[in-house]
């Protein structure tokens, strides 16, 4: 069974984190988190892509 | 008019008419002409029309069970070639055509046909851009509606496979030809939109015959594949090709290919993506860190040295302060106990007994010898005794042991 990821929600997700991250305010604790949790997002989605294997489901109308 | 054969006006019409309906010439015949005055009856389906040229005008039926059969709709100004018989209609003995097929002269009746479902479609506004949902960007599922044995289906796999592994193709088989075609094509959008719900739909197959691909000209298929809820990719054919079913689609693509292309992304440019993001993150988290430690190292170098300075400096004040305090609490101390003992000690001195003593004592002197113990003297001798102010001549008249010690 192959766990649903959605690229679009990741991507926006990567985008969200990097911005939080270039902001002034942000504490070296809350940067640390928010870098462990893109990296593992990012890694995550690697992992998907490079397991990627196309599969096709048939489904008749009748 | 006794004598003549006189006949009713139903007997002369139906003689005609028989006449006419039994010439093999009148039936089955072609006619060339341009239709006016025509009317499809709303109730009964038939239609009614009249064909002419240029010097003549000849009334047309077209019972509803022939109409239902052609592909388009007959209109004023038409050329057309019917094929039908010549008979009579009693009522008004008008001699009329009694349609069996139309045919537009010139285009052949599907691209009429075509035309005008296009036209029709468009006037309602099937095909406005407003209506065109948009394709997304990195799709899960995949909703293919083609033949399962046809090549746009391996051509569409194929693309997916190298540009898309991720995504998932949800199946629909249907056979894209034929005349159970459209029904089968409209049930497959119903069950992908209703059921399997993809994140977008490719139907398609691949190139043939014109006829070959009516069955994407279907007007039931079209409504259906506006009324889908999800983006439907349109493919039918070659580049050439246009059906209803690219004008309706949210996106037309020129094939089966094409079409797993515009409706997958590449896989290498997203992970391209992630790498690049990767990338930034390390590069940024090291920059801060390299921040942070400068900003310490500054903090260590100047401010803390300067902190401590000013703190050292500060305390040491407070520390030679509280020194100097002690010191001269100490010697305050020391001076007021030394004092107190002088005084204590003076006080004592003035008190002692031997002090008091010494201070009343004179010199006793027994035949001008002094006299410094009771033993040298006995009752009844005399003694001088001699203080500082002047001199006491006495007898002894008692003698007692013990004395006052030093």
């Amino acid at each position: 069974m192959k766990k649903e990821i959605k690229f679009e929600e990741a991507l926006e997700k990567l985008a969200e984190i990097n911005e939080k991250l270039e902001s002034e305010e942000i504490s070296l604790d809350d940067s640390i988190k928010l870098f462990k949790e893109g990296i593992e997002l990012s890694k995550l989605c690697q992992k998907k892509l490079d397991e990627a294997k196309l599969e096709i489901e048939k489904i008749e109308i009748g | 008019m006794a004598g003549f054969n006189i006949l009713t006006v139903t007997q002369i019409t139906s003689y005609l008419k028989s006449y006419i309906d039994e010439n093999k010439k009148l039936s089955g015949i072609y006619i060339k002409g341009e239709i006016t005055d025509f009317k499809a009856n709303f109730y009964s389906g038939h239609y009614y029309f009249s064909l002419k040229d240029s010097s003549a005008e000849i009334n047309c039926v077209m019972f509803r069970s022939y109409a239902e059969r052609i592909r388009f709709m007959p209109e004023n100004g038409m050329s057309v070639i019917v094929r039908c018989d010549l008979s009579v209609y009693q009522k008004s003995c008008s001699c009329q055509l009694y349609v069996y097929d139309i045919q537009p002269e010139g285009l052949g009746a599907k691209h009429l046909a075509f035309e005008q479902l296009k036209a029709k479609l468009e006037s309602e506004g099937l095909f406005d851009v407003k209506y065109k949902k948009s394709i997304p960007q990195y799709p899960g599922k995949i909703g293919v509606i083609t033949s399962e044995s046809g090549a746009a289906l391996q051509d569409i796999i194929n693309v997916l496979k190298r540009r898309w592994p991720v995504a998932k193709i949800m199946l629909t088989p249907v056979s894209v030809q034929g005349e159970d075609s459209p029904s089968q094509l409209v049930a497959a959008v119903k069950k992908q939109d209703e059921i399997i719900k993809p994140d977008v739909i490719i139907i398609g197959r691949g190139g043939g015959s014109s006829e070959d691909l009516s069955a994407f000209n279907d007007e039931n298929l079209a409504r259906t594949i506006f009324a889908c809820k999800i983006p439907v990719v349109s493919a039918v054919g070659h580049e050439t090709d246009f059906s209803i079913c690219d004008f309706v689609a949210d996106l037309r693509a020129p094939t089966p290919s094409a079409a797993a292309e515009l409706v997958s992304p590449d896989i290498n440019s997203l992970r391209q993506i992630f790498d690049d993001n990767l990338e930034w993150m390390k590069d940024f988290l090291s920059k801060k860190c390299d921040d942070y430690a400068n900003l310490l190292s500054k903090f260590n170098s100047v401010k803390l040295q300067s902190f401590t300075d000013n703190f050292l400096f500060k305390y040491q004040n407070k520390l030679d302060f509280i020194a100097e305090k002690r010191n001269f609490l100490y010697k305050n101390l020391l001076i007021s106990k030394d004092l107190r003992f002088s005084v204590a000690l003076a006080k004592l001195e003035n008190n002692n007994p031997v002090k008091i003593l010494q201070k009343s004592v004179c010199r006793i002197e027994k035949d001008n010898k002094q006299i410094v113990s009771s033993k040298n003297v006995s009752v009844g001798d005399s003694i001088e005794i001699y203080f500082s102010d002047g001199v006491l001549k006495a007898t002894v008249t008692e003698k007692e042991k013990g004395g006052i010690s030093l």
